[in-house]
């Protein structure tokens, strides 16, 4: 009688554990999906080379352009909408939060050391972009507490291919 | 119950693999001598997936471009400024049958898990002389 009271006792406390398990694993995979995707989109607007500039012999980005394309990439990779939130089949339940681009420009002097509110310190040779978005976890099961990450993404115009 | 938790580790590990597969194929594909996904990086990716226990027969690759060229022609490359996208898809292979006894209906048998992916292509064609 009392190893069964002691199996009904450790049954929902191991059910337990084995579910916020699973959700932690499942965070660390929506975290590296949507660092991706940060990614993905930041390499697509350092591609968007100012064209007039180009012909003066200065490189630099078409901030507009580069704001197109940049969300443009975020909300096919991320699956989300235009006002950033979760469309359907997104990995994401919540709007994306604090959503900030900053574009260098060649004005800058280079090496230019970007000194970010969340306390990072970015140097970039070439003008760049830099991204941050705050992501929060859509948790399976209610017994996590709520989880968001400040996921940040930077990159700088990408050179030519060598000859 | 207790077998219900290593299914579904086993069906998010699988998940994140294929993540991890489309988005090292996306950076292959995308860098500038390339453009374009051959056939055997594909099988490369099969492969590599085959030794984390898919069947690489069940595994399906749907690769396509934002101008709509296809993006698996090494002749043609996807040209800067166009993305390349990608979508690995694997069948749930009945990892969730076993929620039925606690009265959890299984997706379906053509359901599948995915991963998917969009990267711009930085391919140039360099002319020499």
């Amino acid at each position: 009688m009392s190893k069964l009271m002691m199996v009904i006792l450790i049954l929902p406390v191991l059910f337990i554990l084995q579910v916020i398990q699973q959700d932690l694993e499942h965070a660390s995979h929506v975290y590296f999906r949507s660092k991706h995707g940060l990614n993905h989109a930041v390499q697509a607007a350092v591609q968007q080379i100012d064209t007039n500039l180009l012909s003066d012999g200065i490189i630099d980005l078409d901030a507009v352009l580069a704001e197109q394309v940049l969300k443009n990439y975020l909300m096919v990779n991320l699956k989300v909408d235009s006002q950033l939130i979760p469309t359907a089949g997104s990995f994401l339940r919540d709007p994306i939060q604090r959503y900030r681009v900053i574009y260098i420009d060649h004005l800058r002097t280079f090496p230019y050391e970007l000194n970010t509110e969340l306390g990072d310190i970015i140097q970039f040779q070439r003008p760049g972009v830099y991204l941050e978005c705050q992501i929060q976890y859509p948790r399976l099961y209610g017994l996590l507490p709520p989880i968001k990450w400040d996921i940040r993404s930077a990159g700088q115009v990408v050179p030519l291919p060598p000859r | 119950m207790m077998f219900s938790g290593i299914y579904t580790h086993v069906l998010l590990s699988r998940q994140v693999l294929l993540q991890q597969e489309v988005n090292y194929l996306l950076e292959v594909a995308t860098q500038a001598r390339y453009g374009y996904m051959s056939s055997a990086l594909i099988s490369e990716s099969k492969s590599r997936l085959a030794s984390h226990g898919l069947e690489d027969g069940k595994l399906i690759y749907l690769i396509s471009s934002t101008s709509g060229q296809s993006a698996v022609d090494a002749s043609h490359p996807i040209p800067r400024g166009e993305g390349i996208i990608l979508k690995i898809s694997y069948p749930f292979d009945g990892l969730l049958d076993i929620n039925q006894l606690v009265g959890i209906k299984p997706p379906s048998s053509e359901a599948r898990i995915n991963g998917f992916g969009q990267r711009m292509s930085e391919y140039i064609a360099v002319h020499e002389g």
